[in-house]
């Protein structure tokens, strides 16, 4: 991030390299549209680059940070579509995602393990749980919005939700001391 | 006001975008104090939710997005700073605002500048937005292209599974990555997508991405070199729920063999 900041573009180069391809796969999941999701993802980085200076470190690591940034913009993307409101905004503007940070452990563990272990935990749910989590981080629903696409009590889908993810978070932690041990 | 103890069970639906009404309201309370317990939990929640990125079918961008990325920032790196340009001398505002405030012709003349000033840049705006659309046609058309005309390219035939469909048409190339594109292919619902997988000798599919026909039932994909096509024994496009699936959930409709 320093190089960032110091507008080195070489910087710049190595972070797409490196996160292009997690980024365009979570547009593309959520606004559907390939063409919009280049464009979604130029947004992003770009939006990177000129901002670096309001990055700092206490914000947390940067790959959550981002992909946090990146799933933000699609879902505003999707929302705007939603409401047929098509207007452009101002590309330079945008809210900074808020702090990410990782419970220690967790961190210690490489991108590529923990994507396959978070497929493989995601993979295990039943499929209505499943389909809820996805339903809130892909389409941006909220509890009771999920309740009733899927027709199931606001209370089911909450714990769903809620256990489905400490589930995630046991499993990354188990991966990581097996990683150590 | 609920204590955190209460609120903990909340971190994660709050990351997600999930939570609402009453507890969310609450827990924006201890957000907006920057409470020393729920602060430093929901942004480990954040984290935990953002993993969830890695649940996105796998997919590669354009090739042409990384040129027209640092080409964009490239020059914005050299560029000076525009001096600020607001300096106007104070007999010209004092003028400018006995005008408004005495002439109503003038304040409705203002009204109506800015009214066409505003629709204009909406022109404007929506012209480069096409403009950044045919950009990105034209650069997977500029790719499709290269693939077509590399030394190595391969033609193979995806053959339809189910009758009255089209037949697909491939080309890959190592080199400069993978083309397919169909003319004729009917709509699908729009709850659903086509998923183009890569099926290797030995393992699970692979995607590769997805795509639908625009309305005259052309449908095009371009995807760069990613994938090892060495490894592949088959493309497969299957239908699959909008947003795609981590492995097919149906009988593929198109099969090609890579020979």
């Amino acid at each position: 991030m320093e190089r960032l900041i110091q507008r080195d573009a070489s910087a710049l180069e190595e972070l797409y390299d490196r996160y292009a391809r997690p980024v365009y796969s979570l547009v593309l999941r959520v606004s559907q549209q390939p063409a919009s999701a280049e464009e979604i993802v130029q947004d992003v980085f770009l939006l990177l680059w000129r901002n670096a200076a309001r990055y700092h470190a206490s914000r947390g690591p940067l790959e959550p940070w981002l992909f946090t940034l990146a799933r933000n913009r699609a879902l505003d993307f999707l929302r705007l579509k939603r409401e047929k409101q098509r207007r452009r905004e101002d590309s330079y503007e945008f809210d900074m995602p808020d702090a990410v940070s990782a419970p220690n452990p967790v961190a210690l563990i490489d991108g590529a393990r923990r994507a396959e272990r978070v497929r493989a935990c995601m993979g295990e749910l039943p499929e209505p749980q499943r389909r809820a989590i996805e339903l809130a981080f892909f389409e941006g629903m909220t509890h009771s919005e999920i309740a009733a696409a899927l027709s199931e009590p606001l209370g089911t889908v909450k714990s769903w939700i809620r256990n489905g993810l400490i589930r995630l978070r046991e499993s990354l932690e188990t991966a990581s001391a097996a990683g150590k041990g | 006001m609920a204590d955190c103890e209460q609120l903990r069970d909340q971190y994660e639906a709050y990351a997600l975008g999930a939570l609402e009404g009453r507890q969310l309201a609450e827990l924006e309370r201890h957000l907006a104090r920057n409470c020393p317990v729920c602060t430093p939990g929901v942004a480990e929640a954040r984290w935990l939710v953002a993993q969830l990125t890695y649940l996105s079918p796998d997919a590669a961008p354009s090739p042409a997005l990384r040129y027209r990325i640092m080409s964009e920032a490239t020059p914005a790196s050299s560029a000076h700073p525009t001096p600020a340009q607001s300096w106007v001398p104070a007999w010209a505002w004092a003028i400018a605002a006995a005008l408004v405030a005495l002439t109503a012709f003038t304040v409705y003349q203002n009204r109506r500048a800015d009214r066409e000033l505003a629709a204009l840049r909406q022109q404007l705006q929506t012209a480069e937005s096409q403009g950044q659309q045919l950009q990105i046609e034209r650069a997977h058309y500029v790719m499709a292209t290269e693939i077509v005309m590399a030394q190595d390219a391969r033609p193979v035939k995806l053959m339809p599974q189910k009758p009255a469909m089209p037949m697909f048409h491939a080309v890959w190339s190592q080199k400069m990555g993978l083309l397919v594109m169909a003319s004729n292919v009917p709509q699908f619902p729009p709850t659903t997508t086509l998923q183009l997988w890569a099926v290797p000798k030995q393992g699970k599919p692979l995607s590769l991405g997805m795509f639908r026909p625009d309305q005259s039932g052309q449908a095009m994909m371009v995807m760069s070199p990613a994938t090892n096509m060495n490894r592949i024994a088959a493309l497969a496009i299957s239908e699959e729920p909008a947003g795609g699936s981590l492995q097919p959930t149906s009988a593929p409709v198109w099969v090609g063999p890579l020979t």
